[in-house]
């Protein structure tokens, strides 16, 4: 038995693979992501300053910018790509234009058309051949080539775009740093931790004083020992304080002549509180060291520095920008967005909410489910409660007219829709047109918190009982319907005939030898109720405002959250196929003519 | 032959059900429905006499332009109605003669109708680039002898091997055909374009003869809106004639409800048969090689199988839709590419049973390629389980699409489907008439569907019979 449930399990692990996959790939199909969604809702599109900054961070953060399934791109070469950008980086204006007049007017560059053409500007040609709209072509084409910069080539161009630091053009290498600075997000020098420090930090933060300090160490004299035990109390005190803007105040005092002592701090085997005490204190003592920007106009010597800055971070980051070819292997399906989101389901570590306030997903869903769980459990007894006796009823006097009777409602009640039964009970109930004897919205009454438990729990059925009858109708016609049917095929077996023949009474008959048999498949049949109970019903949901695993389905998947859809779909798919398991299962326990072994072989 | 024969007996025991049997010609009545809903519901009149005496046609007009595709589709069908019910006669009097049962004439009848429309929408799509009525013509008149050639080549053989050679039914069919074209080619199109002939009738420029319920599903009136039932005009909102009644009322733009009703009949009937049929042939197509080659490319299908069957079904289309975005069109494409699994499974567990059965052994001794065997030879045998749920499909396809509506994913405003209808009540419900009248038409439209279903599905079951 245990081998044939682990064996089930087992076999659920490709199917699952395959679900998320499906799943993500249906995602693929709409058009933009969530982030783009709510930028065009506050209209500010993305394409320049702040917003554009943050949108391309929390991009980033999300892998939204990563290839959806393969990540090639770390075997592309980028030569000649960042070569090309950093061309129109390093061009003023005017140079630019006048390249697009000499394209057009002299056929000269034709490296530059091919490399504009492979941008996919809006009626290129177009705008190309007449002079009045070249200045908005001009704008395009800058705009083109940094989101290129930003959102394809990223980290993956670093090492082509460093190589072209030693080109002996001085625009194109200005242009590089331009587009390094681009791909890395603007400042890739950490000088501080964040407000609430985290261990992962600390990387960055030594590395960026590292390149200073192997640059300046010599400049620095030993610090005198009466100051450095005066440092060391000074130090010892900003740690043991808690309010940030105290420590932020203390740290003022330090000058940088320090410097060796807080390097110490910072380089040593030191706690997290430690090292960012020091970095606060560097960061107000010395400032930003580390050039890394440069404008069109910067003379030979200051282009040079900044250009030795960005050499020395990315030797000392070789696994972030060059990564060796086996890890290249591994980022080809892992650095992609489809894994990432993989990787979260996986640890059922759903990640946040795509959506503001960005709320981490797993307790949403949690929360939504004990909203849920409640009233599908209610509706799931009613339906029992009602229909088993009601098909079983209908079966004892088949062909009759309570049959007939039963049937023919049990027809009419099967074929009314859920929202059509929900907008007829809220109008004709609930609105005050007619008659107001349910509330329209939520849960429970604005004072619910008040009330003893006992009036609690009749206001809560007072506010769940239209959702309620509009999720048992349906599913009760069905149930019943299945309880006769299943009586039925009972009641036609040889062995009933035999009881009768004994001379059993009919109730007898009926109760003992019928019903215990045909309860068997209608036992069964609630293992499949089980992920309805806790997936809701989205239209009962929305249309009653219950803020349930319906509502926040809708909700995700109106939003675009790509992130709450998969682990929603994710998490129903594995509760099937446990329901699935145990239905099986149960099967077995029930009639003990079925076997495991025979369930294999059907299997 | 054993197919048809098998289908002979189904049809039997359908028969027995007199309530299913009711209900399909109900069914069938929804279907005549909304063919005529022109004829019963229309802003434009049948004819207009003008101030100055002269006659105008504004009616047959506004068929050949409708608002949407769907409406095109039904109108053309409306048109052909005259010529296929000429042609039908003549050819099922012959058939008659020859002692063909009924079910086969209804059926060889139900045939030439969709050979003809088919022909007619094929040809009026390619004809309807250059304006020039001359190529519309020639288009329309050659899709009435292809149709007819098509019916007399093909439709008619079930009735008993031979092919029935109508010598009278040619130059009739021409005759229609050209009757039809002239009527259709000379007409003036643009004419009408810009002109409200209701407006023109109240300012005493002529009058019309409109239709039982004047009113067209996209015509607004915005002195008029959210009028509750059996709304009377009078005064100067009066348009057409004297106690002008909205028997369903008006909706948020002030048309007509029980004409979007009308014309909604079209819109899910579309849906129902369009998205039951992508997903039957998807479903038997996948099963079918699923069951026929076993092994491991039915492991493979049938791991798939599973996996779509995993997704809860609503969910999957709530999250296609909202991605692609809210039309008819989609919703119908993704119910078909949503609902093929349990018709595969079906079908491929009939394909299993069948293929060791000593007939198709015979077929492939006697040389036929697995295609020709599992599409000619097994394939009408296992029919019968994807067969019996089509009516099912179809009411569901219905309701989902209410549903999508009434989440805001649904048709697009002005297209008058039952699930915007439904949609105008929700948070608005002291306008109750939407949702009484629509969520009726979708009750009674999945009552129907499934008694049909029930009864099909008793007939082709051997194993029910007897229960009931």
């Amino acid at each position: 038995v245990r081998a044939y449930i682990i064996r089930r399990l087992l076999l659920m692990l490709p199917t699952l693979f395959g679900v998320t996959l499906v799943t993500f790939v249906v995602m693929q199909f709409a058009p933009g992501d969530p982030l783009k969604m709510q930028l065009s809702e506050t209209g500010a599109q993305g394409e320049s300053g702040a917003t554009r900054e943050a949108f391309l961070h929390q991009r980033r953060q999300w892998k939204l910018d990563k290839p959806a399934i393969l990540n090639l791109r770390w075997f592309r070469n980028y030569g000649e790509l960042a070569r090309e950008c950093a061309t129109i980086y390093g061009l003023p204006d005017d140079e630019i234009r006048k390249r697009l007049d000499e394209i057009v007017d002299r056929g000269l560059h034709p490296d530059l058309r091919r490399f504009l053409e492979k941008l996919e500007i809006e009626a290129f040609d177009d705008q190309l051949k007449n002079p009045d709209r070249r200045g908005d072509l001009l704008l395009r084409v800058k705009t083109g080539v940094q989101v290129l910069v930003e959102e394809t080539i990223a980290e993956h161009g670093v090492m082509a775009f460093i190589a072209l630091l030693d080109d002996k053009e001085l625009s194109v290498r200005i242009g590089a740093i331009q587009c390094l600075s681009h791909c890395t997000l603007g400042d890739p020098f950490v000088y501080t931790y964040s407000k609430e420090p985290q261990a992962e930090e600390t990387d960055g933060v030594t590395t960026t004083w590292r390149i200073w300090w192997d640059r300046e160490k010599s400049k620095f004299a030993p610090i005198p020992p009466e100051r450095l035990k005066q440092l060391q109390e000074i130090f010892r005190a900003l740690i043991a304080e808690s309010s940030r803007a105290r420590i932020l105040e203390g740290v003022a005092g330090f000058t940088k002549a320090d410097a060796p002592f807080l390097m110490e701090q910072l380089l040593g085997d030191t706690p997290l509180k430690d090292k960012y005490v020091a970095s606060l204190s560097l960061r107000s003592a010395i400032g930003r060291p580390l050039k890394i920007d440069v404008k069109l106009s910067d003379r030979e010597s200051a282009v040079q520095a900044v250009a030795e800055n960005w050499k020395a971070y990315v030797t000392l980051n070789p696994s972030r920008y060059n990564p060796p070819f086996f890890t290249r292997l591994v980022y080809l399906v892992i650095d992609t967005q489809y894994a990432n989101s993989l990787a979260k389901l996986v640890t059922f570590n759903f990640g946040r909410s795509m959506v503001k306030p960005y709320d981490p997903v797993g307790p949403e869903i949690l929360r939504a489910a004990k909203v849920s769980a409640p009233i599908m459990l209610l509706a799931e007894a009613v339906v029992y409660l009602f229909a088993v006796p009601l098909g079983v009823y209908a079966a004892v006097r088949r062909n009759r007219w309570q049959d007939r009777a039963i049937s023919l409602g049990l027809f009419v009640l099967y074929s009314i829709p859920p929202v059509v039964l929900g907008m007829l009970f809220l109008t004709f109930f609930c609105f005050g047109t007619f008659l107001k004897w349910f509330p329209m919205y939520g849960l429970h009454a604005e004072n619910h918190e008040t009330l003893s438990w006992v009036r609690a729990a009749l206001d809560y059925l007072w506010h769940i009982a239209g959702p309620l009858l509009c999720l048992t109708l349906t599913q009760m016609a069905n149930l019943a319907m299945f309880a006769r049917s299943s009586m039925l095929d009972v009641v036609n077996q040889d062995y009933i005939r035999t009881a009768r023949a004994k001379g059993l009474s009919g109730r007898t008959v009926t109760l003992r030898h019928a019903l215990r048999n045909a309860l068997i498949p209608i036992i069964t049949l609630f293992s499949n109720f089980i992920p309805a109970l806790l997936g809701g019903s989205v239209i009962i949901e929305y249309l009653f405002g219950i803020p349930g695993m319906g509502r926040l389905s809708y909700d995700s998947i109106q939003n675009k959250d790509y992130n709450t859809v998969m682990a929603l779909i994710y998490l129903d798919a594995i509760i099937v196929m446990l329901s699935i398991l145990l239905s099986d299962f149960l099967y077995v326990v029930v009639d003990p003519r079925i076997s495991f072994s025979k369930a294999e072989g059907g299997a | 032959m054993e197919g048809e024969a098998y289908f002979d007996i189904v049809w039997k025991q359908f028969r027995k059900n007199r309530v299913a049997v009711i209900m399909l010609w109900v069914i069938a009545g929804m279907f005549a429905v909304a063919i005529f809903a022109p004829v019963i519901a229309s802003n434009q009149p049948f004819w207009f006499r003008e101030a100055d005496g002269s006659m105008d046609f504004p009616w047959v007009v506004s068929l050949l332009n409708p608002e949407t595709a769907i409406d095109f589709v039904f109108n053309v069908a409306l048109l052909l109605v005259p010529i296929w019910a000429a042609l039908a006669v003549a050819t099922d009097r012959r058939a008659r003669g020859k002692g063909v049962p009924l079910r086969r004439r209804i059926g060889s009848c139900i045939l030439l109708f969709f050979a003809l429309l088919g022909v007619s929408l094929v040809l009026l799509f390619l004809a309807d680039r250059p304006q020039g009525s001359w190529v519309r013509f020639v288009a329309l008149l050659t899709a009435m002898v292809l149709g007819l050639g098509l019916f007399t080549w093909k439709g008619n053989r079930p009735a008993g091997g031979r092919s029935v050679s109508p010598p009278r039914m040619v130059p009739i069919a021409l005759f229609l055909a050209l009757a039809f074209g002239i009527s259709y080619a000379g007409l003036p199109h643009n004419r009408y374009f810009s002109r409200d002939f209701k407006r023109d009738q109240q300012a005493g420029h002529g009058s019309g003869v409109y239709p039982l319920i004047p009113y067209g599903p996209f015509e607004l009136d915005l002195d008029i809106i959210y009028k509750p039932p059996f709304f009377r005009k009078s005064g100067d909102l009066l348009r057409v004639r004297e106690g002008d009644v909205h028997v369903m009322g008006t909706d948020d733009s002030g048309r007509d409800v029980l004409s979007r009703l009308l014309y909604g009949t079209r819109i899910s009937i579309t849906i129902g048969v369009v998205a039951v049929s992508i997903y039957l042939t998807i479903g038997v197509c996948i099963g079918a090689v699923a069951g026929y080659f076993g092994g491991r490319v039915d492991m493979i299908i049938s791991r798939f199988i599973e996996i779509i069957l995993l997704f809860p079904s609503f969910f999957l289309i709530l999250t296609l839709v909202a991605l692609v975005g809210p039309s008819i069109y989609i919703i119908m494409v993704v119910i078909g590419l949503t609902g093929w699994p349990t018709t595969a499974r079906l079908t491929r567990g009939e394909f299993l049973k069948q293929r060791s059965i000593d007939y198709v052994s015979a077929a492939r001794a006697l040389g036929a390629s697995n295609f020709r065997v599992m599409f000619r030879h097994i394939l009408p045998n296992a029919l019968s389980p994807a067969f019996v749920s089509a009516p099912f499909g179809i009411a569901g396809a219905i309701v989902t699409e209410a549903t999508l509506s009434v989440l805001g994913f649904g048709a697009r405003p002005p297209a008058p489907s039952w699930g915007a209808i439904l949609n105008l009540s929700v948070q608005n419900y002291e306008k109750y008439w939407f949702t009484v009248f629509a969520g009726v038409a979708i009750f009674v439209t999945m009552t129907i569907f499934n008694v049909v279903g029930n009864g099909l599905r008793d007939a082709m079951d051997p194993r029910l019979k007897g229960t009931r």
